[in-house]
């Protein structure tokens, strides 16, 4: 603890450490990547049939809906040591606290954005003998398109949140590992450093998520 | 073509059709005029199977309304674009449901209607007008025997208009089509209609 400033420090202060620790910064931001990455994909792979279920069924929107909120009320850094008991000191462990953070908004934006089709364009595929499928891939699915990736972009953010609970439970690397390290060591610049390396890569994978968006709808969504 | 039995619906406890009947012979063509709000498209939603019957039968072709909804096209009020898909492939919508390539029938109506090099262009880009044409050359493109036009022509220019009526009558003849149409101009009415009907309080009644 002797010889660290406990003062603010300077954002001079905090690139200068950035700069100088490079590698390290490195070495834990990629595991934090691989985690988000992984923890999105899985959230995904789960949201996209959950969100279709539930606007295809009633039955299924109205019995998941209370669960989702369920999962949603439970505090990630509590649920991340169970992880544990179930997965051990695994990639795992880190990865299912940080998609379940994410399914949730995710799979709540794919079933608003496939109730959300209008009226008058369902009844115009009903009356010209569309097929279910057809109706779900020609016109639900692009017209919940702003939506899904609405979701996308909040599950950005949310699975930075969700990688560092998984790792604060159990993990030997990750921005999160880094972070603990520093506060415990009073270390403010690192803590810094490691926030703003946190924040840029949530901005990151917002950002891909805005040039994605604008590379599937091409503006062909105005109406 | 399409009989209409003793025809009754309510909405809201309005009874918006009161015990209608209309017979309509294949290859005729009905002009229905009427003020707002007296049923119009009421009385076409439940032709083509979108309202529920109350009372009453509809048969189209003699099948029953629900099995003979392959028979109709239908152009609604709004011209109902996609936003996301071209022109072209907007006018290509419902043939693609049943797996027909009519994209040079599509282009040859383009044509007839104005629409030439537009084919690539977003609903976005286009008109009131031009996008009406769009969704006119995809009721007219399916050739289905019963044509359900809903205000086909509100939203186009005087000229243009005498084109497409010419247009819808020719296609009307040419593959046998029997056309029901909404409309607000008289002129219009008689020019495109074998018969003219007045729903008025949601009973019908001629000229």
């Amino acid at each position: 603890m002797l010889g660290k400033s406990l003062l603010m420090p300077s954002p001079f202060a905090v690139f200068e450490r950035l700069i100088h620790h490079f590698p390290q910064f490195a070495y834990h931001l990629s595991a934090t990547i691989l985690e988000m990455i992984l923890g999105m994909g899985l959230a995904a792979l789960i949201a996209f049939p959950l969100g279709y279920l539930m606007a295809r069924f009633k039955t299924v929107g109205m019995t998941l809906q209370p669960l989702f909120l369920l999962v949603k009320c439970m505090p990630m850094f509590a649920l991340a040591p169970i992880m544990l008991l179930f997965f051990g000191w695994s990639l795992i462990s880190i990865v299912i606290p940080t998609a379940l953070m994410i399914i949730f908004p995710l799979t709540i934006n794919i079933y608003r954005g496939l109730l959300n089709t209008k009226k008058s364009y369902l009844e115009y595929f009903q009356v010209h003998g569309a097929s279910s499928w057809q109706t779900f891939w020609k016109l639900k699915f692009p017209f919940a398109m702003p939506y899904i990736f609405s979701g996308l972009r909040i599950s950005a953010g949310l699975a930075a949140m969700g990688a560092i609970a998984g790792e604060w439970a159990g993990a030997q690397r990750g921005l999160g590992i880094y972070l603990q390290e520093c506060r415990f060591q009073f270390d403010i610049e690192g803590v810094f450093a490691t926030l703003f390396c946190l924040l840029m890569m949530s901005t990151l994978f917002y950002g891909t998520f805005i040039l994605l968006e604008k590379l599937v709808t091409r503006r062909k969504y105005e109406t | 073509m399409l009989e209409i039995e003793n025809l009754t619906f309510s909405f809201s406890e309005k009874e918006l059709i009161q015990g209608l009947t209309l017979h309509v012979k294949k290859g005729e063509r009905i002009a229905l005029l009427g003020p707002s709000g007296s049923g119009k498209t009421t009385l076409f939603k439940l032709i083509t199977g979108l309202h529920p019957l109350q009372n009453g039968r509809i048969l189209v072709d003699g099948i029953p309304l629900e099995k003979g909804q392959n028979q109709i096209s239908y152009m609604m009020q709004e011209d109902l674009l996609l936003p996301w898909r071209t022109a072209i492939k907007n006018a290509l919508l419902p043939s693609e449901f049943s797996k027909a390539d009519l994209r040079e029938e599509a282009e040859q109506i383009f044509a007839q209607v104005g629409l030439t090099g537009y084919e690539e262009y977003y609903p976005h880009e286009l008109s009131i007008g031009m996008r009406q044409r769009v969704a006119l050359t995809r009721a007219l493109l399916l050739k289905r025997p019963l044509l359900i036009l809903d205000e086909p022509f509100s939203s186009v220019d005087y000229d243009r208009k005498q084109g497409l009526i010419k247009l819808v009558s020719e296609m009307v003849e040419r593959y046998h089509l029997t056309l029901l149409f909404i409309t607000h101009n008289p002129e219009e009415a008689k020019q495109l209609s074998d018969k003219v009907y007045q729903l008025k309080k949601g009973c019908l009644h001629v000229g």
